[in-house]
Formats: C-alpha cells, structure tokens, sequence
C-alpha cells in the first residue's frame, strides 16, 4: 500500500487515525474497535466489512503505540 | 440506488456512454491541468473510462462501494460517498462524476466532500441537466426505466445553492455535448447537425454540466491592542455639575 495514500485515510466513522499491521493486512481503529481489511493492495473501508477488534487486541494497540 | 452505480459503470462502455466519456474527458482537459495540489480523488467510477488523465497532480485516488466497479490505473479505495474515510482538510481537489444523481443524500455527500477539502481546494462536478434534450427524453418517453434515465437529474441552480450555503464560491460552470439521447447509426448525420445548433445557439441547455467551486474559509482578523491612554469622556464632568448646582 502506497504511503502516501496511508497519510490521508482515516476511519470513516469516528475519523480517528489508523495503524497500520503490515503482517495481516488491515487497517486499525481503537476508537471505533475495528480492523478494515486491504485487498490486494486496495484498503476496504466499509463499517459493514470490517472486522470487530477484541479488548486484548485493542489493549496490545495501546500499549504500543500509545 | 446500489445497483444502478454498478448499471451506470456498464452504461458507460456502451457507444453513446464512451462518447459522453470522450467528450467529458475533453472538457476536463481545460479544467484539471489549472488545478494543482498533492492529492485529487474521484468519487465513483466510470466503467473503463479515464478522467483524470488530464490532471497534472501526481497522487490521484478513486473511491467506488463495488469491487468490480473499479479498475483505474490510479490507486483505489472501497468506500462509501457518505463517510468518505479521509483526513478533514487533506485534499485538494474533488471530482464528482455524475455520482450526485443516483445516490440517496446528495446533500450529505457535498458535506463530506466540504470536510476532507483543504481550504482553498476545488470541487469537480459532472451531472445530467435537466433542462436539455436528455432531461426531455427522462421526462418523456425513458422515464424511471434503465440507467441513466432513472436518477434524479439536478437543476444546476440547486446544486450552486447547496454549494453557496457550504461555503462554496462558484468559479466555472458550463453545459455540453447535444447528442441525441440514443444511439442509433441512422441518426448519425441528423445528430452532427444538432450538436453544431446546440453548441452554437443553446449553451446552457447541454446535456451534461459541470460546475467548479472553490472552497472558502473565513478567517479570524487580529485586532491591535491600543496601548494609548483613553482620552477623559464628557459624561462625568456633565454629571459632576448637575449635582453640585442641586446642592
């Protein structure tokens, strides 16, 4: 995925920044609690296909990345 | 309204569909190489058409809800027009092509487009008018039938009103191509002697329009503190008298 298209995109419901995980493709939000997936490159952002996150995971995200 | 985004991409690789592409390419030619920035993104597809090529901005993105909708050379987002997943204030220039028409919040999607603009930046707007000959033929004979006969063509005035009341300050608008609304190699001559009266004698009753806005925000303006001493007012003294004539 293009960084400089990573700059601009943020979470299309609380508009919240991104992190992004390299290894399994998605894209993550702590504040709406959810992981867009990246299709062949092209990043899904819909609520509707987007994955839930669990508690652990969201505590793992802000321990580091703040 | 979903699939008629999906029939509206197939419309646009039927012949009438490519050469309203051509012609809305061309227009664009003397529009988009003026708009400069950092990132241009276009809101919905156009079957295997290209719009952008014209423009000289380097990160160009296109936006489309449909997998199979997509299939620019420029890099692509799945999303939704309504929550559009960019940064406020991060782009530079917007372009709508005929995506107002056959979505459900028009309004809404204008709102968005507002908020990821950078202060400064350009709205990019093609729609079907209503007051042509294709507005006619809706009217008339294709009416609510197949795409592209069953969106809601916008008046321009409505479409410039919703952009003043956001904000927008109108820099071009303008209506083209004077085809006849069906594609039929009969009419071929006939159709060639209409657009050359229509672009000569009816210019604001094209079939397609386009409007270009630029986004304003007013600032705040800083006031100088006045650090000299105010000049004794007139009151107390008048006061002061009145009340020892009294005594």
């Amino acid at each position: 995925m293009e960084n400089r298209l990573l700059e601009i995109l943020v979470c299309p419901v609380t508009k919240g920044p991104l992190i992004y995980d390299k290894e399994n493709q998605e894209l993550l939000n702590t504040g709406s609690r959810l992981a867009y997936p990246i299709r062949d490159g092209i990043p899904v952002m819909l609520s509707d296909e987007a994955r839930s996150l669990t508690s652990e995971e969201i505590e793992n995200l802000k321990s580091h990345h703040g | 309204m979903g699939n008629h985004v999906v029939e509206l991409n197939r419309w646009f690789e039927t012949p009438l569909g490519k050469r309203l592409l051509r012609e809305e390419a061309c227009i664009l030619q003397q529009v988009l190489p003026q708009l400069f920035g950092y990132h241009l993104l276009q809101i919905g597809s156009v079957g295997h058409g290209d719009l952008l090529e014209s423009s000289r901005i380097m990160h160009r993105c296109v936006l489309s809800r449909f997998a199979h909708t997509i299939c620019n050379p420029y890099s692509s987002i799945y999303g939704d027009a309504e929550a559009l997943p960019f940064a406020q204030d991060s782009l530079d220039v917007v372009v709508l092509p005929h995506i107002l028409e056959f979505e459900e919040n028009p309004h809404e999607i204008l709102r968005e487009v507002e908020r990821v603009l950078i202060p400064e930046g350009y709205i990019v707007i093609l729609g079907f008018n209503p007051f042509s000959l294709w507005g006619g033929w809706r009217f008339l004979v294709a009416r609510h039938k197949t795409v592209p006969w069953c969106g809601r063509f916008l008046p321009l005035l409505r479409i410039k009103d919703w952009l003043a009341l956001l904000g927008f300050d109108l820099k071009k608008q303008q209506t083209f191509f004077f085809a006849l609304p069906f594609h039929n190699d009969r009419f071929k001559n006939y159709t060639k002697y209409i657009e050359k009266i229509g672009s000569r004698w009816m210019g604001n009753f094209g079939a397609v329009s386009i409007v270009i806005a630029k986004k304003r925000i007013a600032t705040l303006t800083p006031i100088k503190t006045n650090w000299l001493p105010q000049t004794a007012s007139l009151v107390g003294d008048a006061v002061g008298t009145h009340f020892k004539k009294n005594k």
